[in-house]
């Protein structure tokens, strides 16, 4: 009898319901999702993602990388986190399409295409990893399908519950370069009023921060370019370089955005030391926010930056300013270092670690944000409001 | 002797409970409702929690108050939710109602720990749930999830 109290008494109650299932692990959060349409509406809403993504568990947000492809690294070396893909699992497994590569990782979300070694079938897809959710991406309809579109994805959860893409493509009759914007909750294609010769700039390998894409430098010579598109004002914007840089010679060493902070490094190859700059929020300019010294690492690591590859996988910002990390690779070792106390760890992939190149790097987040509900779902949600409103009235 | 004030909480089913002051503003619904109280701000009324649920709501705050930094804080949490489910979804649904973020916490978790491990049909049995998935949706639902291998 009192098993029949207790049970109706939080079932019926949506915000005890919210507190425990926010003390829930995850696997255990998307599993219940299939225990009846109002914990489906309840465990998918904002009001509780928000909080499940933002609550735990002194998890650190970034919980580890991605290559391209399946390969993943976790951060944390006393508590990895699983390949969330599943160690077994290819990428392509959870695409209707083969050769599946990610092409940008942003507050969770990865944006993918497949085919990419064909492109007139190319497609691209927004995917979130913790829940496996997938939604495609309609080719945007101005730009000739063989052509090379450059598609970056803006995304904050707090921000907004809305994804946006923004597509810098190339006109076939005239040559000239014009940006388009996808909503995700009108899913439609937008021009923006930019256009261009975009002969001298790339846009590849976007970064979402501050309300706006931003694209690494690009150039030579003494013309550099470092654009941002402004997602509300659909604007773009030249932006300065850091006025340290003063090599003609600029090679982004690594580029990206962690816990509000957009990060540069240029020419880090050969060296054992580099700077991270950070960009002021203004976009004024830039400010030298690490100087980094690698001399701290093993020695047989640091010969080996000189012989191979060497790259800046990612920079992440801590919860704290102690516990700010670089992830660095040379030779298939990953290496994450701490920049204030200089301690280190051995990271280890479930599979080789092949790549080198910064922009072939992309973070793992979890988030249970819910890209899209389930189409039998979007009367419950007419229903649930319509509840909510005669239960405020009564 | 410390003269300090007490405040009286009466339950749903009007059993009354003396405390002090301190121990009563450990909920912050109570400390709300005295500051915002108007002249009988001596006597207030919980009426969303039972006398049961509410001596034992008291005792959690007494403890967590008077005597906030003891050793023995984790161990009395321990014990004070091994209690069966229905008071734990009671004290529950107290520490939510009269804000109490400790107690909150701590029975929060203990209820998610026991329910964690669960299958489907089991959440749907403890909670009288209805599955109203129709077996098309259903199998929408687990196209979805088709990676999750566990019900």
């Amino acid at each position: 009898m009192e098993g029949l109290d207790s049970g109706s008494l939080i079932g019926s109650n949506d915000d005890l319901l919210i507190e425990i299932s926010v003390r829930l692990p995850l696997k255990s959060v998307l599993r219940f999702k299939s225990v009846s349409k109002h914990w489906l509406w309840l465990l998918s809403h904002r009001r509780f993602t928000l909080r499940y993504d933002n609550n735990n568990n002194n998890l650190p947000k970034s919980l580890g990388l991605f290559d391209t492809d399946d390969v993943y690294a976790p951060y944390d070396v006393a508590n990895p986190t699983p390949n969330p893909l599943g160690s077994s699992r290819t990428l392509a497994s959870y695409f209707p399409r083969p050769d599946v590569r990610i092409m940008q990782s942003c507050n969770g979300l990865l944006l993918c295409c497949s085919d990419y070694r064909h492109k007139p079938s190319r497609m691209f897809f927004v995917f979130n990893p913790t829940t496996k959710q997938l939604e495609t991406i309609p080719f945007p309809p101005s730009f000739p399908t063989e052509s090379d579109i450059r598609m970056s994805l803006a995304f904050h959860p707090t921000e907004c519950p809305h994804y946006k893409i923004v597509c810098v493509g190339t006109l076939e009759e005239n040559y000239i370069s014009q940006i388009q914007v996808f909503s995700s909750d009108t899913r439609e294609w937008k021009i923006s009023s930019e256009e261009f010769y975009s002969l001298s700039l790339s846009f590849v390998n976007g970064v979402y921060w501050n309300g706006a894409i931003h694209w690494p430098p690009c150039g030579g010579g003494s013309h550099w370019n470092l654009m941002c598109f402004h997602i509300e004002s659909q604007q773009l914007q030249k932006l300065p370089l850091p006025k340290e840089v003063i090599t003609p010679i600029i090679r982004t060493s690594y580029f990206g955005e962690s816990r509000g902070h957009l990060h540069l490094i240029v020419n880090a190859e050969y060296s054992n030391h580099f700077c991270v700059f950070e960009m002021l929020r203004d976009r004024s300019g830039w400010f030298l926010k690490y100087r980094v010294q690698l001399n701290g690492l093993p020695p047989d690591f640091l010969e080996m930056i000189h012989v191979y590859a060497f790259g800046i996988m990612d920079v992440v910002r801590g919860e704290t300013e102690e516990d700010t990390l670089v992830v660095v690779t040379a030779n298939s070792i990953l290496i994450k270092y701490n920049v204030h106390d200089k301690s280190f760890n051995y990271i280890s992939s479930d599979h080789q670690w092949l790549i080198t190149g910064w922009y072939e790097a992309h973070r793992y987040i979890q988030t249970v944000e819910c890209l899209v509900i389930c189409s039998f779902m979007s009367l419950h949600y007419v229903y649930a409001y319509y509840v909510k409103l005669v239960t405020l009235f009564w | 002797m410390t003269s300090s004030k007490t405040i009286v909480l009466r339950s749903s089913d009007g059993a009354t409970f003396e405390v002090d002051e301190a121990v009563a503003l450990h909920s912050l619904m109570i400390k709300h409702r005295i500051e915002t109280g108007g002249a009988d701000s001596t006597t207030i009324d919980v009426p969303e929690v039972t006398g049961n649920t509410l001596s034992k709501v008291i005792e959690y705050c007494k403890k967590h108050v008077e005597a906030p930094n003891s050793d023995d804080l984790k161990s009395f949490d321990t014990d004070f939710v091994k209690v069966d489910q229905a008071v734990l979804c009671h004290l529950a649904k107290a520490s939510y109602y009269m804000n109490i973020k400790g107690l909150l916490d701590l029975s929060s978790k203990t209820i998610a720990d026991m329910f964690k491990g669960k299958t489907v049909e089991q959440i749907r049995e403890t909670f009288h749930i209805k599955n109203d998935f129709t077996p098309e949706e259903e199998e929408e639902l687990r196209k979805e999830n088709s990676w999750n291998l566990f019900v």
